[in-house]
This record gives C-alpha cells, structure tokens and sequence, in this order.
C-alpha cells in the first residue's frame, strides 16, 4: 500500500517535511502534494464516477492527475487528507463582533448555541464532509492530517479584532466537532504536535512561515507533523515505498 | 325619502359590496385608519399566522424590524430553523394577550414565572417558547443566557416600535395555577411535565381578554407613549381543543371573542387599527377557497390576497404570488411554524 497525501495548501509544509525525512533519516518515500487553496473547499469539489471519486474541482483534478498520476481515488492506495480544521473562515467571519459562543457566557451579545454552532461548522466543512462520506462508501479509507493550530493574530495588520479567548475557542470547538464527525465514520484523524502549540494554543511563531503568511506552518512544523503521521501510519498500515515524483 | 342609510357607500351594503362580486374581487374592505410609511419601525407578534405579516411587510420593503436577528454567520435556512425571523424578535408564537402582557413583564423585570427550563432526554428547552430551539439547549446554563439575551431584545422592541402589529390567535391556553403564568404549549406535549396539579386548561373569556389587551396597552404606552397598534385574527382554526366542545364550535368561540375584543378595542382607541385578515380567508362569502384541503392551514394564494388588500389601502402595489399549494396533501406541513400543530400527534 502507498502513502498518497494530498489536500489544501497545509500539505506544503507537510511535502517539505517528508522530502526533510526522506533525506535525512531515510524514511520511505512518499508522495505528498497540495491540490489547491483551501478557498477551493467553499464549493463542491468532488463526486462519485463509474464507483470511485473524482474530484470535480478543475484545479484539483488537474494536480491529482499531474502529481498523483491518478484520477480518481482508489482503495488499493493509502490516502492521508489534509483538508479540515482550517478553520479561519469561522472564526474570521465579521458576524463574531456581535455574537460570541454561549459557553463562553459573554453578556451583551448574541449567544450563539453549541447546536447552533455545530451547524456553521457543518456547513463551513459540508463540501470536505461529502468527500469523506464519497471516500468512504466507495472503499476507501483515508485518514485526516489537520491543519496546524491557528496563527496568533497580529494585532497591527488585523482588521477584525476579536478577542484572542474566544478566537480560539471557537478553533477548538470546531476542532472537536470535526474530529467528532470524523470517529463516527471510523476515520482517524492526525493532530499537529502539541510542542508546536504556545501556552494560548496558538502556533508558536517558530512553526509559523511568518511574513505575510498569517495561515501556513514552516517547514519545521512540516517535519514534525510528517513525523507524526508516519508513526500514526505505522501503527495502522505497512507503506510500500513508491518511487519518488518530481 | 332620506335616512342615515341613503348617504352609505356601496361598501356598505352587502350586495353591492360582497354579493355582486366573486371573494377576489370584492373591494374596499379594509380602510386605514393610519397612515403607515416605509420609515415607521413596525414589530410583530402573535400567532403563527402573524408569520405571514411579518414576511410581508419585509419582503414589500417596509421597516420591519427584528430586534434579535440571527447571527451573520448562520444562512436563512438555519436561521429559520431555529426560530430567527420569524417575528420582531425570537419569541416564537404567542398566542394570547395574555401570553402578550407576561412576555413584556419578564422584560421588565416584573414578572418571574417558576415554569422556567424544562428538560427532556438530557436537553433543555425554555418553557416559553419550548420549541425555538430545534432539539432544545444542550444546557440549562445555556438556555438561560439565550433567554437573558432575547428578553433584552423584547425589551427594546417595545421601545423603539411606532406600530406594533399583533395576530389573537386563540382563547384556550395553559397556565400554572401557582404563579397564573401562560404557556405557549400545553406542558407535555413538546416537552415539560403536565402535572394537573399545576397546570390547567384556560379558555379565556371576552372580558378577560379585553382587560388583557387595555392592560397591555397601557403597558406599552408607558414606554413609548405614541405606539400605534394593528390588530388582526389568525384565520387559522384550533388544531385541537381542549374544552369538552366539538373543535368546530371550539374554534367560532375562539375567533368571535378575539374578533368582539378587536372591535372593542378599536373603537375606544383611535390609535388601534383591525385588519380584517380573519374575514378576508374564514368568512363564508370566502367559499374556504383560500385554505388548503384540511381548512385550516391558510394557502399561500389565500396570504397573498389578504396581503395585497392591505398593502394595497395603503398605497402599495402587490407582489408576485407564491408557488401555488391547491394540489396539496392536506397533512402538508405548514410553511409557518406552528407549535400547536404538535397536538395533531395527539389525536386518536
């Protein structure tokens, strides 16, 4: 069985983190490419063909072909999604100004439900859910690579300041959601490393690209997470190396 | 020879105003007795029909308003779902004057009923409008800051209203005999304990009803001295009464009285204005042509008629009608909500 991992542009840092591991510690070789932004997650992106999945997004076919050499995802491959948890449109959305999250109790504010937020979070992820439950009921059993903690917002270049508590509550909410929605269905999802995490559980800017990248891990956080992944994937599945891609 | 009928208009004698005409041509029905412009702050309440006016009045961009708005980041369907949009704030529906009056005193700080958050099956729902939130909170904790936040709302919905529009939709309710608090729902039913105990059947009456409404007016006007009201009746008959009569009889109680109390009300208030909303869809030169084939749930032919003749006394135009619904079961569910339409589970 081979590693194919491929999802939004998270898997970026996760390529540079298994080319790091390849080289340097031998590890087996893998195939690791980004399909697209994760703007690309705001619409249908796949669907079922003759059987098997297809994405259906232009760009995303395009790159599955090109750097995957497949079409469609087949069972006989071992497939690590990096799509989920990127969950800054949530979070970002302008409509926290007047409301906050009920569990949080902020007086003066519309409270917003946990059933209530479940459903922005259902719906935020609805396209990424249906290409799960597609994986799945076609034979396929792919597991998730999460997005990386949340970069800490820069109080000087953010225009929508909320405060940091709630940010991130509502990034672990939807996190427990996710990971919720996905053990139902029996699909293991790995998490970043909790030493890439500051004390407020944001990405410590070590593991952030930084500049005027306010989303991607580094490289480094890239290798850790690789890491993570082959030692999850080692309990689960014995990789067969593949040849290496350009 | 002259005599106090001679000087009528045609609207006033039966034949050329009702029998000369089929029901969607008759005219002149319904006369304003205020102006309303599109700058006046309009609110609504009531029963579930008064989900129909409140639409209306949004959708013929007039400024009606919605004090406890939905978050932005839930689309309209969920938000509908859960109770947002539906009327001036997210109180759900309110059936009796009486229900009317409490509402306002909970904002108030007047009134703290014992009936507060039921639970069912580990959820919890707000005795006041147990069905707002589909499934119920997930926490006691939860429910009471929801309630916090929506009684904060009605609060300034009286406050900044110019015409408050309220529905009577029925006379039987349920209260807690303790505490004489009333109950959108019969406890039980979509959740709550019935406990005869504490809870009994009330049909209100004519004068209680009245008395109601004068109380609750003044109550208003206390707050916001030059609110205007319009007051119609849901043509909506009872899905169910709980008075040994049959549901037929039931229901003409129920809306004569509540029609009695908008006449009285009108004509000792010249700021009370009655939409005959109840004639225009229940009275019998109607043919029923406008409910669906269970007469009771009202077609949306039948909304957009009375709609538009209102709209139209007033100097609007008509919009488009909805997709028509003749050809429907006549189980089909409402496309307003309706907590008493849960009693239908009821029957045997």
């Amino acid at each position: 069985m081979t590693l194919y991992i491929c999802g939004n542009s998270h898997t970026r840092a996760l390529r540079a983190g298994a080319s790091a591991l390849e080289q340097e510690e031998g590890a087996d070789p893998m195939v690791v490419f980004p399909l697209g932004t994760a703007d690309n997650e705001a619409e249908p992106f796949s669907a079922i063909e003759d059987g098997k999945v297809v994405l259906t997004n232009r760009r995303f076919r395009k790159k599955l072909k090109q750097f995957f050499d497949v079409s469609a995802f087949e069972p006989e491959h071992r497939w690590g999604i990096c799509l989920g948890n990127h969950n800054y449109r949530i979070f970002r959305h302008e409509g926290w100004l007047d409301a906050a999250p009920s569990w949080l109790g902020v007086a003066g504010k519309t409270p917003v439900s946990e059933d209530l937020f479940a459903r922005i979070v259902a719906e935020d992820q609805q396209h990424i859910r249906a290409f799960f439950d597609q994986l799945i009921s076609t034979g396929v059993r792919p597991f998730v690579i999460s997005a990386p903690w949340p970069v800490r917002p820069d109080p000087e270049t953010t225009e929508l300041k909320l405060p940091l508590t709630m940010l991130k509550s509502i990034d672990t909410r939807a996190r427990v959601l996710f990971a919720d929605w996905l053990s139902k269905r029996g699909i293991a999802i790995v998490t970043p490393p909790v030493e890439t995490a500051d004390e407020d559980g944001f990405l410590k800017p070590d593991y952030a690209k930084g500049g005027d990248d306010p989303y991607h891990g580094n490289n480094t956080y890239g290798r850790l997470m690789m890491r993570k992944v082959l030692a999850h994937e080692a309990k689960v599945a014995p990789l067969k190396p593949v040849a290496r891609q350009a | 020879m002259q005599n106090p009928y001679s000087s009528q208009p045609p609207r006033a004698f039966w034949k050329s105003a009702v029998a000369d005409f089929s029901p969607i041509e008759m005219d002149g029905v319904y006369e304003p007795r205020f102006e309303i412009t599109p700058e006046m702050r309009i609110s609504a309440a009531g029963s579930c029909f008064a989900q129909h006016i409140a639409r209306q009045f949004r959708t013929r961009g007039y400024n009606f308003m919605d004090f406890e708005p939905a978050p932005a980041m839930i689309d309209d369907k969920t938000a509908d779902e859960f109770g947002y949009g539906h009327y001036s704030a997210r109180y759900g529906n309110i059936y009796s004057v009486r229900q009317l009056i409490q509402l306002f005193a909970r904002a108030f700080d007047r009134f703290s009923p014992q009936d507060s958050v039921w639970e069912k099956d580990g959820r919890f729902h707000d005795a006041f409008r147990p069905s707002i939130q589909p499934g119920g909170f997930a926490s006691e904790a939860e429910c009471l800051l929801e309630r916090t936040h929506h009684l904060a709302q009605v609060k300034t919905m009286l406050e900044q209203t110019d015409i408050f529009v309220f529905t009577f939709g029925l006379t039987e309710a349920w209260e807690n005999t303790r505490d004489r608090a009333v109950l959108p729902t019969c406890p039980g039913t979509i959740a709550g304990t019935f406990d005869p105990e504490v809870y009994a059947f009330k049909n209100f009456r004519f004068a209680e009803i009245l008395r109601d409404a004068q109380t609750f007016i003044r109550f208003a006007h206390e707050h916001n001295p030059e609110m205007k009201f319009l007051f119609t009746v849901s043509p909506v008959p009872l899905t169910a009464t709980a008075t040994d009569q049959h549901v037929l009889p039931a229901t003409v109680y129920s809306k004569s009285v509540l029609r009695a109390v908008c006449g009285e009300l009108m004509m000792e208030h010249d700021f009370v204005d009655y939409y005959p909303s109840y004639e225009l869809v229940a009275s019998h030169p109607m043919r029923g042509a406008f409910y669906r084939p269970n007469m009771r749930q009202v077609a949306a032919e039948g909304v957009a008629r009375v709609m538009d003749i209102f709209f139209r006394a007033h100097g609007g135009g008509e919009v488009a009608l909805p997709k028509p619904v003749s050809d429907a079961p006549a189980t089909q569910k409402s496309d307003v909500h309706c907590d008493e339409e849960i009693l239908e589970m009821f029957s045997t």
